[in-house]
């Protein structure tokens, strides 16, 4: 998967805001902006790209990361996040 | 600097929209103390402007490089060229493309023949001359001093006829900031244009407005007279009283509305720059008969 290119994540004193190529755009929380990064960053990147990411920061169990990675997915293919 | 209340702030991102300086301001509250109380909704709808910005920034670049690649050397006029002055290109707010081609003939030209383009939704306008300035040489590639010149020309035709803005203004105090130039040359070329007297207001204006070290000859200008048109009308005039509806209506009800403004800018324009005014009333005036 890969995110699209004309939706970004900007981040200025604490705050996160999602732009869409429409010119909609919404504050996202500091997770958002941090998995965005890890996947835009990434370039191309799966379940588990993400799912490694939310081990690795919040410390939480591997089943758990799994399910907020496949959560995280959904929302953003709902939303049309990805290409 | 103390806390700014929530109506200032309200106040300073109106003031920054009408002057197209947002880009400006995004980024100094973006190097802020974190400390320092800015209110979240500030916050977000400058992130949101900022990014908005450089959308079109990128939009103006892609335009720009499709125009270079299938014509020879064009000269930038204005935009893109002197966001390159700025500490970030990008959070300059663009408009259209103003472009010169040394040789005229290599100049694209619009379906119907005219100088005006639009490319991916972006103006483009094809100037016949580097300066606005009457009977100034051609251009091949502009000297810091020409430069300096043209950007100085530009912000004097708006402000004695539609307006001036704050954004013209940055464009060459970060011009004056960045480039190299010989002072002498460019006295000398103030002098030839008959310009000297407005360019030392408008240096005057850059030291004692934006804290930037542009050429002066000499001290005691009084700078009132150009914040008063900055504030008038911000970007272009365009938010000046009335102007907004004479924009909307036919081009006739635009040309009179120029002039009726240039004619009020009478007193400005014959005190800092006769020989421009009368020039530029007579081939307004011209174009209308």
């Amino acid at each position: 998967m890969k995110l699209r290119h004309d939706c970004n994540v900007v981040s200025m004193r604490g705050k996160h805001l999602l732009t869409l190529p429409d010119g909609r755009s919404f504050e996202v929380n500091e997770s958002f902006a941090f998995l965005w990064k890890v996947a835009s960053d990434a370039g191309e990147f799966t379940d588990e790209t993400l799912a490694d990411a939310i081990f690795y920061e919040y410390g939480i169990s591997p089943s758990d990361a799994s399910a907020e990675a496949a959560m995280t997915i959904e929302l953003w293919q709902q939303y049309s996040l990805i290409e | 600097m103390a806390p700014l209340t929530d109506a200032e702030w309200k106040s300073l991102q109106t003031l920054a929209a009408q002057q197209s300086v947002i880009g400006i301001v995004y980024a100094g509250v973006s190097r802020l103390p974190e400390d320092f109380p800015v209110p979240d909704d500030v916050t977000l709808q400058l992130m949101a402007e900022a990014s908005r910005i450089r959308k079109r920034s990128a939009l103006v670049a892609g335009v720009l490089a499709k125009v270079k690649e299938q014509f020879n050397d064009p000269i930038v006029l204005k935009g893109p060229a002197v966001a390159a002055f700025y500490p970030e290109p990008e959070l300059r707010e663009s408009g259209d493309l103003d472009l010169y081609f040394p040789d005229l003939k290599a100049a694209p030209t619009a379906p119907d023949g005219s100088s005006h383009l639009n490319i991916d939704g972006i103006d483009i306008d094809i100037h016949r001359s580097y300066f606005d300035l009457r009977l100034r040489p051609a251009v091949e590639i502009p000297s810091p001093e020409a430069t300096l010149l043209m950007l100085s020309a530009h912000i004097l035709k708006h402000a004695f006829s539609s307006g001036t803005g704050l954004r013209q203004i940055c464009d060459i105090a970060l011009a004056y900031r960045s480039l190299e130039y010989d002072e002498a040359a460019l006295k000398a070329l103030w002098k030839e244009c008959g310009l000297v007297k407005w360019n030392n207001l408008l240096s005057a204006f850059i030291r004692e407005h934006l804290g930037v070290q542009a050429l002066l000859i000499s001290e005691g200008e009084d700078t009132g007279k150009l914040l008063s048109i900055v504030l008038e009308g911000g970007n272009f005039g365009h938010f000046a009283a009335d102007r907004r509806k004479a924009l909307e209506a036919s081009a006739a009800s635009r040309k009179t509305d120029t002039l009726k403004r240039l004619l009020q800018k009478a007193p400005f324009g014959l005190s800092y720059a006769p020989g421009k005014y009368l020039g530029y009333i007579f081939s307004l005036t011209k174009g209308n008969l």
